[in-house]
């Protein structure tokens, strides 16, 4: 995919927002409208100059080529989809516990095949985890599942 | 100044500050000696760690964690031809060479001192010349407050991307984050989307951490670097040959010079200031063809003079509340995360936390020193760590720590979409320092602004009324120019050279 491409689409994605944003920001009262409005038009003038750039190199024909290998579109969509879970899981299931599972899982999944050394990091960084913030430092962190069971 | 030293001083000497010095020293070097992870990253993931912690012993960890990460990217820099941070690629011009000629542990012990050296003249210049320079920036009204934030915003955006207009939206992304919340001069709600959560404004901190720790981590999930156990090891070995350290003397004051200077400078770095140093080193030595064949003077020169970058790049940072780098931003940000309000104001309201971190710069690069040398054997095993196990901890890491502020899950889910947002942004070549640096000075430029224009009547005409700031102005207007010029100086030139070849 070449990269003035993708600059343009979003640049253009930008330059829609940023109209949606000034509409939005007129409708504040005046006297905490005006900067807003001002920053908006100026953030859409920028991104139109860089919309008519993209399109200028794609016309000379030299914009760059991002390149993008299949494993490395899936290990990035796997740990963003692991973070997700595990932000959704912790307040549930707390913390410590959560890491417990989400380092070596998603290690594993990533490409990392020691299990030994996964489960151990796991178990180490959870440890950590619960020493430093519910002993150390005192944060009110959720109750973590393996306390409700005791 | 010397009160507020002497004053500063037992809060520097207290245990949990010291502890956090040695702590976050230590943390530094392994996160240097990790390719792909940054000082940046580094301070981004703890600042929300340090969150309960007293100002001080917070604020000494951010200081040991950048002095350390600094030489800790000489370490994969010399065994392995990895620069473990940008501003350790002049390290390997020498220090891999010497690597090869069986010197790597010369050449590590070289670094390590060069690193102590530059880093404590950064921190002393740090120590005298931001209290000048912010006894002058406290005279500013609201108006030349206003143009010194705005000629901030701008240097960043400009100097630090390569396309002005990049740097630019950036910056305005920024400029929007801040204005989020509850407008604090009328009190009506701005962009909240009538969301409860964000009527207190976005954190700084979600913002930061968002944009500095997700990036990496997907970086080194996605490009899943491995390098292979033990290679790089082989190199370690003595040579026998003593290193001359009084040669090394010339190199250390030119090296140590030229870091303070740059790191002034905004939008430099580490890495031109390294650059300059080894390519001033070479210009200076009697016998030339030495330098990139595995010179110490050259490991020196580059050392010292990124480490000396360091505190000189806070001058501008602490005394204007003007950052020079993205490191020096997240810093700032860690002021702000501490109730220090960024800027000349540091040196009245906060003087005994200002002057302790000012010192801790200067203590941490001395104790990197004794840590360098007993952990050598240590941080070189770091570098083998697994990026597809790291990945993972980061973003475990941020989770918490973010969540451990407010106890809130929104402000999670909101790091992690500025992450993804972040990450976005870095594939196009979109810098992220301006973007940060907008969120602290958007709304210090705001009040200012509103300020003035209060004190003029709503006329703008008090904004071009003063001498500071009809230069700040005429700065501003330079800055912006400066791309369009080097542009057409370019084209000039280029044209003058093809016409002489014809």
């Amino acid at each position: 995919m070449r990269q003035a491409s993708v600059e343009f689409g979003a640049a253009s994605l930008g330059v829609i927002l940023s109209v949606l944003g000034i509409l939005h920001a007129m409708n504040f009262p005046r006297e905490s409208a005006y900067l807003p409005t001002a920053v908006l038009s100026l953030l859409m003038l920028l991104l139109i100059a860089w919309a008519v750039k993209a399109i200028v190199s794609l016309r000379r024909d030299s914009a760059g080529v991002l390149q993008f290998r299949k494993a490395e579109i899936r290990r990035s969509a796997l740990l963003v989809t692991a973070t997700i879970v595990l932000i959704g899981v912790a307040p549930k299931l707390g913390f410590a516990t959560s890491f417990l599972f989400f380092v070596p899982i998603t290690g594993y999944l990533l490409g990392y095949l020691r299990w030994k050394v996964l489960f151990l990091t796991g178990a180490v960084f959870a440890s950590l985890i619960y020493l430093v913030f519910m002993v150390l430092l005192g944060r009110p962190l959720p109750t973590e599942f393996f306390m409700r069971l005791i | 100044m010397w009160e507020n030293i002497i004053s500063a001083l037992p809060l520097l000497f207290s245990v949990p500050v010291l502890l956090s010095m040695v702590a976050g020293t230590t943390i530094g070097v392994f996160i240097g000696a990790l390719p792909g992870l940054s000082a940046t990253m580094g301070i981004a993931v703890l600042i929300p760690l340090t969150f309960s912690m007293e100002p001080l012993a917070a604020l000494g960890m951010m200081a040991g964690i950048y002095n350390g990460a600094m030489y800790g990217g000489a370490i994969p820099a010399i065994l392995l031809r990895i620069p473990g941070t940008p501003a350790g690629i002049a390290t390997v011009f020498d220090g891999y060479p010497m690597a090869q000629n069986n010197q790597g542990l010369e050449a590590m012990n070289i670094a390590l001192t060069s690193s102590v050296i530059g880093g404590s003249v950064s921190a002393l210049a740090l120590l005298l010349l931001s209290p000048p320079l912010a006894a002058i920036a406290l005279k500013f009204g609201p108006v030349e407050l206003f143009w010194l934030a705005t000629f901030g915003l701008v240097a960043i955006s400009v100097l630090l991307s390569d396309v002005p207009v990049k740097g630019l939206i950036s910056a305005c992304l920024g400029l929007i984050v801040g204005m989020v919340g509850i407008d604090s001069i009328s009190g009506n709600e701005r962009f909240t989307l009538d969301t409860m959560e964000l009527s207190g404004g976005i954190s700084i901190l979600v913002f930061l951490t968002g944009l500095y720790a997700i990036p990496p981590a997907l970086t080194l999930a996605q490009e899943a670097m491995l390098i292979k156990k033990s290679s790089g090891k082989e190199k370690l070995g003595r040579s026998g040959r003593s290193i001359s350290w009084t040669g090394l003397v010339p190199t250390w004051c030119r090296s140590s010079v030229i870091g303070v200077i740059v790191g002034i400078i905004p939008g430099t770095g580490g890495n031109i200031a390294a650059m300059l140093s080894w390519n001033e080193a070479r210009r200076a030595a009697k016998d030339k063809s030495r330098f990139g064949k595995g010179a110490p003077e050259g490991v020196a020169a580059a050392e010292c003079a990124n480490n000396a970058d360091n505190a000189a790049s806070l001058i501008p940072a602490l005394a204007l509340g003007i950052p020079g780098s993205s490191v020096s931003a997240v810093i700032l940000g860690g002021l702000l995360v501490h109730g220090m309000l960024p800027g000349p104001a540091l040196f009245t309201e906060s003087a005994p936390v200002t002057y302790g971190f000012i010192l801790a710069m200067l203590v941490t690069s001395i104790m990197l020193l004794v840590i360098g040398r007993l952990g050598a054997r240590l941080f070189i095993n770091v570098m083998y760590m697994s990026p597809l196990l790291l990945a993972p901890i980061i973003i475990a890491l941020t989770t918490v720590g973010v969540f451990a502020i407010n106890n809130s899950i929104f402000d999670v889910w909101l790091m992690f979409l500025f992450g993804l947002f972040g990450w976005g942004l870095e594939r196009l070549n979109v810098p992220l320092a301006p973007a940060v640096l907008a969120v602290i000075l958007g709304p210090i430029a705001e009040s200012n602004l509103r300020r003035a224009l209060l004190i003029g009547g709503q006329d703008t005409g008090i904004l071009f009324s003063s001498t500071i700031a009809m230069i700040m102005v005429g700065a501003i207007a330079l800055t912006i120019l400066i791309p369009l010029i080097r542009k057409v100086l370019v084209t000039f030139t280029d044209r003058q050279q093809r016409r002489l070849t014809e």
